[in-house]
């Protein structure tokens, strides 16, 4: 039992290491076409915790990897925006993973992207006051269903493919 | 032994049945979304640009006349170039020295976008494409605001004022 809890303390924290060095690499890069519009590579990680930790460590993850990645980019109030957003579009992804079931991780991840995308932006319209910037919101929603079908497919490959996942491996790595 | 993998849950797929349901649910909200928000371009109501810092009107812009206003109590923060294109407009932000946004309007297109920031390193502002006659570009830092100038009531998203 001990063990088990520390495996997965261990497990977390490196998600979310990972999950916030992706989210700030990827702010490095200029948007795609339009600001807020990003793959989502981050999200890889969240993901990945839903698969090996469960529901309840996911949600962590995001929470420090929003939190982090937000402080150490230098502008703490978009946690405002990103944050409720995040965490809805996870909610409504663990319902389709835990409650649908049957909903394939391509499908989950694009619902998340749409879902986030747009609710970060209506956010930030309303917080900003600058509605006009709702205009932008369909393309936004486009771009994340590219990005959802990209991270979808990476957690694909990862949970299914790499070695490291792979139990034959795993038993020789358990004394 | 497992060591990875704490939960039950199967390994992921890229289709399932369920697919079937969430992918049209999906669809139909990017459909209302495009009705809702991406408006068709209302050229009749579409006179200039406006910019805004902190709610407060800086300049306006007008076609007709191919002149800048900028407000009496704003003329400080406010310098001018006159280019073929148009104008390059900067607007000096009054959180500190050395902090400014360029805005380039583009008189011949009827275009306007912010052309230079110093607002933050990701520079967000000057990478939304140029604003016509709708959208708006918002620089959150400086409390920027970049939009299109129309007659009377612009169309207004939330009430749907057409």
């Amino acid at each position: 039992m001990r063990k088990s809890l520390t495996r997965k303390i261990v497990l977390t924290s490196l998600l979310s290491a990972f999950a916030t060095l992706a989210f700030m690499l990827e702010n490095l890069f200029p948007p795609l076409i339009l600001p807020g519009a990003k793959m989502g590579v981050s999200n890889v990680f969240i993901l990945l915790s839903v698969y090996f930790l469960g529901g309840k460590y996911a949600v962590a993850v995001l929470i420090v990897k929003t939190t982090l990645g937000s402080l150490f980019s230098g502008n703490l109030s978009s946690i405002i925006y990103s944050l409720p957003s995040g965490l809805f579009a996870l909610s409504i992804e663990l319902v389709l993973i835990y409650i649908v079931k049957n909903v394939s991780i391509v499908c989950i991840s694009v619902t998340g992207a749409i879902l986030n995308t747009t609710l970060q932006n209506a956010t930030f319209c309303l917080v900003s006051s600058t509605i006009e910037y709702l205009a932008y919101l369909p393309y936004l929603a486009l771009i994340g269903v590219i990005g959802g079908i990209t991270v979808g497919l990476i957690v694909y490959f990862a949970v299914n493919k790499l070695p490291i996942f792979n139990e034959k491996n795993n038993a020789d790595l358990n004394p | 032994m497992k060591i990875f993998v704490d939960t039950n849950l199967k390994k992921p797929k890229t289709f399932l049945k369920g697919d079937l349901f969430v992918y049209p649910v999906l669809l139909v909200l990017v459909i209302i979304l495009f009705f809702a928000f991406a408006f068709p371009k209302d050229q009749n109501s579409f006179e200039g640009f406006k910019c805004e810092v902190d709610g407060q009107v800086v300049f306006t812009y007008l076609f007709n006349s191919n002149d800048v206003d900028i407000e009496n109590s704003k003329k400080e923060l406010v310098s001018l170039q006159k280019f073929d294109f148009g104008y390059l407009i900067t607007v000096k932000s009054n959180l500190g020295e050395e902090r400014y946004n360029v805005i380039k309007i583009d008189s011949e297109n009827k275009t306007a976008c912010v052309f230079e920031s110093t607002c933050s390193n990701s520079k967000d502002c000057t990478h939304i494409p140029a604003i016509e006659s709708s959208g708006a570009v918002y620089c959150a830092p400086h409390k920027l605001k970049l939009s299109p100038l129309g007659n009377g009531n612009f169309r207004d998203p939330i009430t749907g004022g057409l």
